[in-house]
């Protein structure tokens, strides 16, 4: 079922060419979704309401007015966003199925430039596991193989870039949320920096490791998407010193530092795809083993359940039989942990970041694959890699969390596949706030790496 | 949480595994033990090669 869609570039030069109109492309992805219903990509998709916005945008490319180049792309949102006219259920039975007539910043933003808003995507039960296989309305398929899971929590996103239903989704990253589908389905996806992007108005799952972000087909599609993204919202106090997007092309020989070490194992078929991504890119990269990852990811973990339990609080109290039993237990452990260990979590945050930036040689991207694995069967509750047993749930988030805990903009890129034809992701971390710098190394990676020729000269 | 409610043995056992596994990650000690916690989560301002 997988199928590679236009991009959201040939959409966009396709629209100012006239070769093709909103209506058309707003057409083209409900055919597509309506052949794809098995992937169980959508929470609501509503005809009328695409239609009404395909109509609008057509109208204004006729008059020679449109919004903005993406006027007219349609684009899918995780169900976790506020969307004015869709309902936001984050795929739990605990909020209404009403729309709450309002918008997240994120999706204001691309509404205001002319983008369709397609339909809500499936998603993990409020983004609280990375598997999506906890949904109110079940499970997501991997295009590629509806046997295997999509990974979460913006699985239906996932599917839905995979699948060639849409150019571009929303999804949002707490341990990996945006990359994790990304690369069990074949795409690309961004973790901005923290407070780079506005998280107004996207259901929080714990606010201090949030980020929001796009999912693509290509990389050169993030530099359209990411400038709806970035900036200072008065709605987001994360936001205030928040630089808007600026395109840049100017990294010159990258230092690549691949994290290896205790916790950070990986199966072999993915380490054999990275390791020979890098070396065909000819980028320069150096190895280097963290120490003590256990106790980082102990401190993300702290972070994530402390923080959801206290924002979930009241919800809870209100309808407890609206959260799935999974999603109980950890809002329940998070209760249970002290203030004290809070604090100590924060402690293990500084020194991460401390040891990253300043500890490590010099470098612009550190490398790691983002999944150990490729995409898990689905019912399969436990991976085995390196030497070790581990819930797939901890297999998703294995690499992930560590620019989540330490505030870093991430980007995964498809690499290569399996024996079974499964994708293979590798993952780029760079420095806060270089966000720009990050998206120019990838693409020069990229480049590298599927045309070796271009970096000998 | 305050909500009144029966755990099942499957969610005993998943808190009981969460927190174990966390209390065991946190108690690894570190080199400065001295060293105060984040106050406010600014990753920049540790960059400091940027400074």
């Amino acid at each position: 079922m997988h199928q590679k869609s236009e991009s959201l570039a040939q959409q966009v030069a396709s629209l100012e060419s006239s070769a093709t109109t909103p209506i058309a492309l707003a057409e083209r992805s409900l055919q597509r979704a309506s052949q794809c219903v098995e992937l169980n990509a959508f929470a609501s998709l509503s005809e009328p309401v695409v239609m009404a916005q395909a109509k609008e945008a057509t109208l204004r490319r006729q008059a020679g007015r449109p919004l903005s180049p993406i006027d007219g792309v349609p684009i899918a949102v995780k169900d976790n966003y506020l969307t004015k006219d869709y309902p936001t259920t984050a795929c739990s039975e605990a909020l209404p199925l009403e729309p709450r007539g309002v918008d997240a910043t994120v999706v204001a933003n691309l509404r205001a430039a002319g983008a369709i808003i397609l339909g809500k995507t499936n998603m993990h039960e409020w983004a609280y596991g990375a598997t999506n296989n906890t949904s109110n309305i079940g499970p997501t398929r991997n295009p590629h193989n509806l046997d295997h899971i999509t990974g979460g929590s913006s699985g239906g996103s996932g599917a839905a870039v995979a699948a060639g239903i849409v150019s571009a989704a929303l999804g949002s990253d707490t341990g990996g949320s945006v990359r994790i589908p990304s690369s069990a389905c074949g795409i690309y996806g961004f973790k901005p920096s923290y407070g780079r992007a506005s998280r107004h108005g996207v259901l929080p799952l714990s606010w201090s490791l949030d980020a929001p972000g796009p999912m693509t087909t290509n990389l050169e599609d993030m530099a359209y998407l990411l400038p709806y993204f970035f900036g200072a919202d008065e709605k987001d106090a994360s936001t205030f010193g928040a630089r808007p997007f600026q395109a840049c092309s100017n990294a010159q020989a990258p230092k690549l530092i691949k994290l290896t070490g205790a916790g950070l194992e990986r199966a072999n078929e993915v380490d054999k795809a990275v390791n020979a991504a890098l070396l065909t890119s000819g980028m320069l990269c150096s190895e280097w083993d963290l120490n003590d990852v256990d106790s980082y990811f102990s401190a993300w973990e702290t972070i994530l359940h402390c923080e959801a339990s206290a924002y979930h609080k009241h919800l809870f109290q209100k309808n407890p039989s609206g959260f799935s039993s999974v999603t109980r237990a950890h809002l329940e452990a998070g209760t249970r942990l002290t203030g004290v260990e809070l604090l100590e979590a924060q402690k293990l945050r500084s020194r991460l970041l401390d040891v990253l930036l300043n500890v490590l040689p010099e470098w612009d991207a550190l490398v790691l694959p983002t999944l150990p694995v490729v995409a898990p069967k689905q019912g399969d509750d436990w991976q085995e890699f390196g030497g070790k047993k581990v819930s797939t749930q901890d297999s998703m988030t294995w690499f992930c969390w560590m620019g989540n805990l330490a505030g870093l903009p991430c980007i995964t890129l498809p690499v290569g596949q399996s024996d079974s034809g499964l994708p293979i992701g590798l993952m780029l971390m760079g420095r806060p706030n270089q966000d720009e710098k990050l998206l120019d190394i990838a693409t020069k990676f990229e480049r590298f790496m599927l045309h070796p020729a271009l970096n000998k000269k | 949480m305050e909500a009144d409610l029966e755990l099942t043995v499957d969610q005993k056992e998943r808190i009981e595994a969460t927190l174990q596994r966390i209390r065991n990650g946190l108690k690894i000690e570190q080199a400065n033990v001295f060293e105060e916690p984040a106050h406010t989560f600014n990753a920049e301002v540790f960059n400091a090669s940027e400074k």
